[in-house]
């Protein structure tokens, strides 16, 4: 029998590299979530943000209802983070104890909605960055 | 007192430096029909910034590399943010496990960094078989 029965008994390990001021990654794809399950959401719990190379900002985003590409237009902001390379990893938290509730989509999928990581900074200079998502799908 | 976390691996020998941009050190053999979970760790970089991902091997897999083994978590450490905590179960509601050992899987940390300069480092994990 487990010791442990997790709320969020999903998680998304996602990493890239990237080398402009703002950028796009399709977080579900490392995590069989691209295009989100139709009909569910993803019910967040903690984001964990890595970035050894350069400041970085980090936007966690999915698409409004109907769209797919990774643009502002096209996506909501759900979360975001800041880290930097002398602070070391940082945690977001979604759940803050069960009193906050964040969903992503906003609404359930239709099956065409990607979940997505938007890295902004300061400099076009190449860094590697590194996030993990605990979720559970409802 | 009964605690959930109820063994302890932690390392290096005092003194031990990575001297690479990538480390990977083998934290032994899981228990054969098991698992371990993790619940809390400690790390400490006081030379250099270093990336801990805590990994885990894959079903039947041994060798410590990226294709054999999985990630469970992974948590970067500077000289800056000092010895950190890290909440690898979050009162139970995130799970941080390995696979159930068929008897040959490791569990491992890598250790990346930007340069090879020397760099101190210490491990200290809180886990139970499963």
């Amino acid at each position: 029998m487990s010791l442990l029965i997790p709320i969020f008994e999903g998680k998304i390990s996602g990493n890239g590299t990237t080398s402009s001021k703002d950028d796009y990654f399709d977080l579900g794809a490392f995590g069989s979530l691209s295009p989100i399950t139709s009909g569910k959401q993803l019910y967040l719990g903690y984001l964990i943000l890595i970035s050894q190379d350069k400041n970085l900002t980090f936007e966690l985003r999915s698409n409004i209802s109907g769209q797919s590409t990774g643009t502002t237009a096209n996506t909501d902001l759900i979360g975001e983070g800041a880290c930097d390379p002398t602070s070391g990893s940082v945690v977001v938290d979604f759940y803050f104890n069960g009193s906050i509730v964040n969903l992503a989509p906003l609404v359930a999928s239709t099956g065409v909605e990607k979940l997505w990581i938007r890295t902004k900074s300061g400099t076009n200079t190449a860094a590697t960055w590194q996030v993990f998502l605990y979720y559970t799908l409802i | 007192m009964a605690v959930l976390f109820d063994l302890i691996k932690s390392g290096p020998p005092p003194g031990t430096a990575t001297t690479a941009a990538e480390q990977w050190i083998d934290l032994g053999s899981i228990t054969s029909a098991s698992d371990f979970i993790v619940g809390k760790a400690i790390y400490t970089a006081p030379d250099k910034a270093i990336t801990f991902e805590l990994r885990t091997n894959n079903l039947t897999k041994s060798a410590g590399n990226t294709t054999d083994t999985t990630i469970m978590y992974s948590a970067a450490i500077t000289p800056k943010s000092g010895a950190k905590t890290i909440d690898m179960y979050l009162k139970g509601r995130i799970r941080t496990a390995t696979v159930i050992s068929t008897g040959v899987e490791h569990w491992w940390l890598r250790l990346v960094a930007k340069s090879a300069t020397a760099g101190g480092y210490t491990y200290r994990y809180y886990y139970a078989l499963e």
